[in-house]
Protein backbone atom coordinates (compact mmCIF):
# COMPACT_ATOMS: atom_id res chain seq x y z
CA UNK A 1 0.00 0.00 0.00
CA UNK A 2 1.10 3.46 -1.11
CA UNK A 3 2.33 4.93 1.88
CA UNK A 4 0.31 8.54 2.20
CA UNK A 5 2.23 11.53 3.73
CA UNK A 6 0.47 14.28 5.99
CA UNK A 7 -0.03 17.07 4.22
CA UNK A 8 -1.05 19.90 7.31
CA UNK A 9 -2.35 22.64 4.42
CA UNK A 10 -4.87 20.28 2.48
CA UNK A 11 -7.46 19.96 4.84
CA UNK A 12 -7.56 23.44 6.14
CA UNK A 13 -7.68 24.54 2.18
CA UNK A 14 -10.64 21.91 1.72
CA UNK A 15 -12.59 23.29 4.13
CA UNK A 16 -12.03 27.02 3.18
CA UNK A 17 -13.40 25.94 -0.23
CA UNK A 18 -16.33 24.38 0.92
CA UNK A 19 -17.15 26.85 3.40
CA UNK A 20 -16.68 29.85 0.81
CA UNK A 21 -18.98 27.46 -1.32
CA UNK A 22 -21.00 27.63 1.59
CA UNK A 23 -22.17 30.66 2.53
CA UNK A 24 -21.23 31.80 -1.13
CA UNK A 25 -24.65 33.60 -1.22
CA UNK A 26 -23.63 35.62 1.59
CA UNK A 27 -20.34 36.72 0.36
CA UNK A 28 -22.09 37.86 -2.77
CA UNK A 29 -24.96 40.07 -0.64
CA UNK A 30 -21.86 41.42 1.41
CA UNK A 31 -19.81 42.32 -1.01
CA UNK A 32 -22.41 43.60 -3.56
CA UNK A 33 -20.62 41.27 -6.45
CA UNK A 34 -24.29 41.35 -8.40
CA UNK A 35 -22.82 39.82 -11.76
CA UNK A 36 -22.37 36.68 -8.98
CA UNK A 37 -25.67 36.27 -7.91
CA UNK A 38 -27.36 33.07 -8.37
CA UNK A 39 -30.17 31.51 -7.48
CA UNK A 40 -28.67 28.47 -6.54
CA UNK A 41 -26.63 29.96 -4.12
CA UNK A 42 -29.91 30.86 -2.32
CA UNK A 43 -31.93 27.63 -2.15
CA UNK A 44 -31.92 24.55 0.32
CA UNK A 45 -28.04 24.15 1.04
CA UNK A 46 -28.33 20.36 1.49
CA UNK A 47 -26.48 20.29 -1.76
CA UNK A 48 -23.97 23.04 -0.87
CA UNK A 49 -23.33 20.54 2.32
CA UNK A 50 -22.42 17.43 0.05
CA UNK A 51 -19.22 19.14 -0.91
CA UNK A 52 -18.03 19.07 2.58
CA UNK A 53 -18.00 15.14 2.54
CA UNK A 54 -14.58 15.93 0.93
CA UNK A 55 -12.90 17.03 3.57
CA UNK A 56 -14.32 14.50 5.74
CA UNK A 57 -13.67 11.19 3.94
CA UNK A 58 -10.06 12.94 3.08
CA UNK A 59 -9.46 13.42 7.13
CA UNK A 60 -10.48 9.39 7.65
CA UNK A 61 -8.52 8.54 4.91
CA UNK A 62 -5.45 10.58 6.10
CA UNK A 63 -5.76 10.68 9.53
CA UNK A 64 -8.23 7.98 10.59
CA UNK A 65 -10.80 8.11 13.11
CA UNK A 66 -9.51 10.85 15.23
CA UNK A 67 -8.97 13.07 12.33
CA UNK A 68 -12.37 12.04 10.62
CA UNK A 69 -13.97 12.93 13.73
CA UNK A 70 -12.39 16.25 14.29
CA UNK A 71 -13.13 17.56 10.72
CA UNK A 72 -17.10 16.77 11.17
CA UNK A 73 -17.06 18.25 14.16
CA UNK A 74 -15.23 21.42 12.53
CA UNK A 75 -18.05 20.88 9.39
CA UNK A 76 -20.76 21.03 12.12
CA UNK A 77 -19.57 24.40 13.91
CA UNK A 78 -19.17 25.81 10.37
CA UNK A 79 -22.57 24.90 9.38
CA UNK A 80 -24.36 26.31 12.48
CA UNK A 81 -24.28 30.42 11.75
CA UNK A 82 -26.84 29.08 8.46
CA UNK A 83 -29.03 26.65 10.99
CA UNK A 84 -29.41 29.22 14.03
CA UNK A 85 -29.26 32.48 11.89
CA UNK A 86 -29.57 32.43 7.84
CA UNK A 87 -31.58 29.75 6.17
CA UNK A 88 -35.35 30.54 6.13
CA UNK A 89 -36.26 26.73 5.27
CA UNK A 90 -37.95 24.75 8.08
CA UNK A 91 -36.05 22.66 9.92
CA UNK A 92 -32.43 23.48 9.19
CA UNK A 93 -31.03 22.53 12.14
CA UNK A 94 -32.31 18.72 11.65
CA UNK A 95 -31.32 18.30 8.18
CA UNK A 96 -28.07 19.66 8.82
CA UNK A 97 -27.79 16.90 12.05
CA UNK A 98 -28.69 14.37 9.84
CA UNK A 99 -26.34 15.08 7.38
CA UNK A 100 -23.12 15.62 9.70
CA UNK A 101 -24.02 12.13 11.36
CA UNK A 102 -24.57 10.62 7.79
CA UNK A 103 -21.19 12.04 6.76
CA UNK A 104 -19.19 11.17 9.90
CA UNK A 105 -20.51 8.02 9.25
CA UNK A 106 -19.03 7.74 6.19
CA UNK A 107 -15.54 9.09 7.54
CA UNK A 108 -15.04 7.32 9.99
CA UNK A 109 -15.63 3.89 7.77
CA UNK A 110 -13.19 5.20 5.64
CA UNK A 111 -10.91 5.52 8.45
CA UNK A 112 -11.75 1.67 9.54
CA UNK A 113 -11.46 0.36 6.31
CA UNK A 114 -7.91 2.13 6.03
CA UNK A 115 -7.42 0.84 9.79
CA UNK A 116 -7.75 -2.76 8.54
CA UNK A 117 -5.66 -2.35 5.65
CA UNK A 118 -3.09 -0.92 6.84
CA UNK A 119 -3.42 -4.22 9.24
CA UNK A 120 -3.37 -6.51 6.54
CA UNK A 121 -0.34 -4.83 5.28
CA UNK A 122 1.50 -4.96 8.59
CA UNK A 123 0.48 -8.89 9.08
CA UNK A 124 1.44 -9.97 5.59
CA UNK A 125 4.78 -8.15 5.80
CA UNK A 126 5.58 -10.53 8.93
CA UNK A 127 4.03 -13.00 7.33
CA UNK A 128 6.57 -12.68 4.11
CA UNK A 129 9.80 -11.64 6.50
CA UNK A 130 9.05 -15.00 8.27
CA UNK A 131 8.79 -17.34 5.61
CA UNK A 132 11.81 -15.59 4.46
CA UNK A 133 13.87 -16.71 7.42
CA UNK A 134 12.68 -20.60 7.56
CA UNK A 135 13.80 -20.64 3.66
CA UNK A 136 16.52 -19.40 4.73
CA UNK A 137 17.38 -21.87 7.57
CA UNK A 138 15.86 -24.44 5.11
CA UNK A 139 17.96 -23.41 2.33
CA UNK A 140 20.93 -23.76 5.01
CA UNK A 141 20.43 -26.83 5.59
CA UNK A 142 23.30 -29.37 4.49
CA UNK A 143 19.96 -32.22 3.50
CA UNK A 144 18.19 -31.98 0.94
CA UNK A 145 14.58 -31.14 1.61
CA UNK A 146 11.51 -31.14 -1.51
CA UNK A 147 8.15 -30.18 -1.28
CA UNK A 148 5.46 -32.63 -3.88
CA UNK A 149 2.36 -31.81 -4.37
CA UNK A 150 -0.24 -34.52 -4.56
CA UNK A 151 0.30 -34.66 -8.48
CA UNK A 152 3.62 -35.37 -7.75
CA UNK A 153 4.74 -32.06 -9.18
CA UNK A 154 8.10 -30.65 -7.35
CA UNK A 155 6.83 -27.26 -5.83
CA UNK A 156 10.37 -26.68 -3.57
CA UNK A 157 13.53 -27.79 -3.57
CA UNK A 158 16.06 -26.05 -1.45
CA UNK A 159 20.13 -25.23 -2.44
CA UNK A 160 21.18 -28.74 -1.10
CA UNK A 161 18.57 -30.78 -3.03
CA UNK A 162 18.85 -28.08 -6.01
CA UNK A 163 22.70 -28.79 -5.87
CA UNK A 164 22.54 -32.48 -6.38
CA UNK A 165 20.03 -32.61 -8.68
CA UNK A 166 19.43 -29.89 -10.58
CA UNK A 167 16.63 -27.39 -11.01
CA UNK A 168 13.39 -29.30 -11.23
CA UNK A 169 10.53 -27.36 -9.45
CA UNK A 170 7.28 -27.55 -11.52
CA UNK A 171 8.90 -31.01 -12.86
CA UNK A 172 7.57 -34.35 -11.89
CA UNK A 173 9.36 -35.98 -8.94
CA UNK A 174 10.01 -39.31 -10.17
CA UNK A 175 11.07 -37.47 -13.86
CA UNK A 176 13.48 -35.23 -11.82
CA UNK A 177 15.24 -37.31 -9.06
CA UNK A 178 14.98 -41.18 -11.06
CA UNK A 179 14.53 -40.09 -14.59
CA UNK A 180 11.29 -42.72 -14.45
CA UNK A 181 8.22 -41.63 -17.13
CA UNK A 182 5.85 -42.67 -14.65
CA UNK A 183 5.51 -42.71 -11.30
CA UNK A 184 7.95 -45.35 -8.79
CA UNK A 185 6.78 -48.63 -7.89
CA UNK A 186 7.23 -48.08 -4.13
CA UNK A 187 5.89 -44.76 -4.15
CA UNK A 188 4.66 -43.51 -0.58
CA UNK A 189 3.48 -39.71 -1.04
CA UNK A 190 -0.24 -41.15 -1.32
CA UNK A 191 0.32 -42.64 1.81
CA UNK A 192 2.03 -39.79 3.73
CA UNK A 193 -0.28 -36.91 2.07
CA UNK A 194 -3.81 -39.33 2.17
CA UNK A 195 -2.89 -41.16 5.50
CA UNK A 196 -1.05 -38.18 7.17
CA UNK A 197 1.79 -40.68 7.77
CA UNK A 198 5.38 -40.36 8.73
CA UNK A 199 7.56 -42.87 6.00
CA UNK A 200 10.99 -43.70 6.43
CA UNK A 201 13.35 -45.44 3.45
CA UNK A 202 15.82 -45.59 1.57
CA UNK A 203 16.04 -44.30 -2.10
CA UNK A 204 18.79 -45.38 -4.67
CA UNK A 205 19.57 -42.86 -7.59
CA UNK A 206 20.32 -43.57 -11.40
CA UNK A 207 23.92 -42.41 -10.37
CA UNK A 208 24.07 -44.69 -7.56
CA UNK A 209 23.88 -42.18 -4.94
CA UNK A 210 21.88 -43.98 -1.91
CA UNK A 211 19.18 -41.41 0.11
CA UNK A 212 18.01 -41.82 3.55
CA UNK A 213 14.26 -40.05 2.93
CA UNK A 214 12.09 -39.01 5.68
CA UNK A 215 8.55 -37.94 4.25
CA UNK A 216 5.90 -36.22 6.51
CA UNK A 217 2.70 -34.59 4.92
CA UNK A 218 3.02 -30.58 4.68
CA UNK A 219 -0.14 -27.80 3.79
CA UNK A 220 1.22 -25.37 1.62
CA UNK A 221 -0.12 -22.16 2.06
CA UNK A 222 -2.45 -22.89 -0.71
CA UNK A 223 -4.23 -25.36 1.77
CA UNK A 224 -2.98 -28.46 -0.60
CA UNK A 225 -1.53 -30.94 0.99
CA UNK A 226 1.65 -31.70 0.20
CA UNK A 227 4.25 -34.50 0.89
CA UNK A 228 8.15 -32.65 2.45
CA UNK A 229 10.85 -35.32 2.20
CA UNK A 230 14.22 -34.63 3.93
CA UNK A 231 16.54 -36.17 2.00
CA UNK A 232 20.26 -37.59 3.80
CA UNK A 233 23.14 -38.61 1.54
CA UNK A 234 24.25 -42.02 2.82
CA UNK A 235 26.68 -43.25 0.00
CA UNK A 236 29.57 -43.36 1.83
CA UNK A 237 28.07 -44.48 5.12
CA UNK A 238 26.29 -47.34 2.82
CA UNK A 239 29.96 -48.40 0.78
CA UNK A 240 31.87 -48.22 4.29
CA UNK B 1 -35.86 30.75 26.54
CA UNK B 2 -38.05 28.49 24.08
CA UNK B 3 -36.97 24.74 23.32
CA UNK B 4 -35.61 25.80 19.96
CA UNK B 5 -32.62 27.67 21.50
CA UNK B 6 -32.40 25.40 24.26
CA UNK B 7 -31.54 22.49 21.73
CA UNK B 8 -29.23 24.54 20.16
CA UNK B 9 -27.57 25.28 22.91
CA UNK B 10 -27.42 21.93 24.01
CA UNK B 11 -25.56 20.51 20.44
CA UNK B 12 -23.24 23.49 20.70
CA UNK B 13 -22.36 22.21 24.25
CA UNK B 14 -22.10 18.67 22.75
CA UNK B 15 -19.70 19.78 19.94
CA UNK B 16 -17.47 21.92 22.54
CA UNK B 17 -16.75 19.48 25.21
CA UNK B 18 -16.11 16.03 22.02
CA UNK B 19 -13.77 18.08 21.09
CA UNK B 20 -11.94 20.18 23.85
CA UNK B 21 -11.95 16.02 25.37
CA UNK B 22 -9.76 15.64 21.69
CA UNK B 23 -7.52 18.69 22.09
CA UNK B 24 -6.61 18.14 26.23
CA UNK B 25 -6.28 14.48 25.44
CA UNK B 26 -3.80 15.97 22.66
CA UNK B 27 -2.47 18.21 24.75
CA UNK B 28 -1.67 16.12 27.72
CA UNK B 29 0.37 13.42 25.62
CA UNK B 30 2.17 16.20 23.39
CA UNK B 31 5.47 17.36 24.88
CA UNK B 32 5.84 20.96 23.21
CA UNK B 33 3.07 23.08 21.96
CA UNK B 34 3.15 26.55 20.44
CA UNK B 35 4.13 29.29 23.01
CA UNK B 36 5.89 26.36 25.39
CA UNK B 37 3.10 26.31 27.83
CA UNK B 38 0.01 23.90 28.30
CA UNK B 39 -1.84 26.09 30.33
CA UNK B 40 -2.96 28.60 28.78
CA UNK B 41 -4.16 26.53 25.66
CA UNK B 42 -6.24 24.21 28.67
CA UNK B 43 -7.79 27.62 29.24
CA UNK B 44 -8.40 28.69 25.72
CA UNK B 45 -9.77 25.57 24.78
CA UNK B 46 -12.08 24.82 27.78
CA UNK B 47 -12.94 29.11 28.04
CA UNK B 48 -13.54 29.73 24.65
CA UNK B 49 -16.76 27.07 23.18
CA UNK B 50 -15.68 25.54 19.78
CA UNK B 51 -13.31 28.43 18.75
CA UNK B 52 -10.36 27.83 21.20
CA UNK B 53 -10.48 23.90 20.10
CA UNK B 54 -10.05 25.11 16.64
CA UNK B 55 -7.68 27.79 17.29
CA UNK B 56 -5.69 24.95 18.81
CA UNK B 57 -6.22 22.40 15.44
CA UNK B 58 -4.83 25.32 13.86
CA UNK B 59 -1.74 25.69 16.21
CA UNK B 60 -0.88 22.16 16.03
CA UNK B 61 -2.33 20.53 12.45
CA UNK B 62 -0.03 17.26 13.31
CA UNK B 63 -2.76 16.28 15.81
CA UNK B 64 -4.37 15.01 12.07
CA UNK B 65 -0.97 13.16 11.28
CA UNK B 66 -1.67 8.88 12.59
CA UNK B 67 2.12 8.48 12.00
CA UNK B 68 2.32 11.29 14.73
CA UNK B 69 0.27 10.12 17.34
CA UNK B 70 1.86 6.68 17.15
CA UNK B 71 5.58 8.19 17.85
CA UNK B 72 4.27 9.92 21.54
CA UNK B 73 3.96 13.48 20.25
CA UNK B 74 7.65 14.60 20.14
Amino acid sequence: MRRVTFKPFILPLLLVICTLFYYFGELVDWAAWDILRRNFFYGVHDVHRLLFLAPIVYAGYTARVRGAVIITLVSFIIFLPRAFFISPYPDPLLRMVIFTVFAGVIGYLVARLRNEHAKYKRAETAMVSQRDRILNIINGMADGVIITGPDQRIRFMNASMVKDFGEGVESTCYKHLHKFDEQCQDCKILSVINDNKICHWECRCPDDRIYEVMAAPFTDTDGTVCQLSIFRDISQRKSA
Amino acid sequence: MNLDWIIRIVLFGIVHWILAGIMLNDLSSRQKVFGRRKAPWAIVILVIPCFGSLSYLAFHPQILNPDQNQHNHD
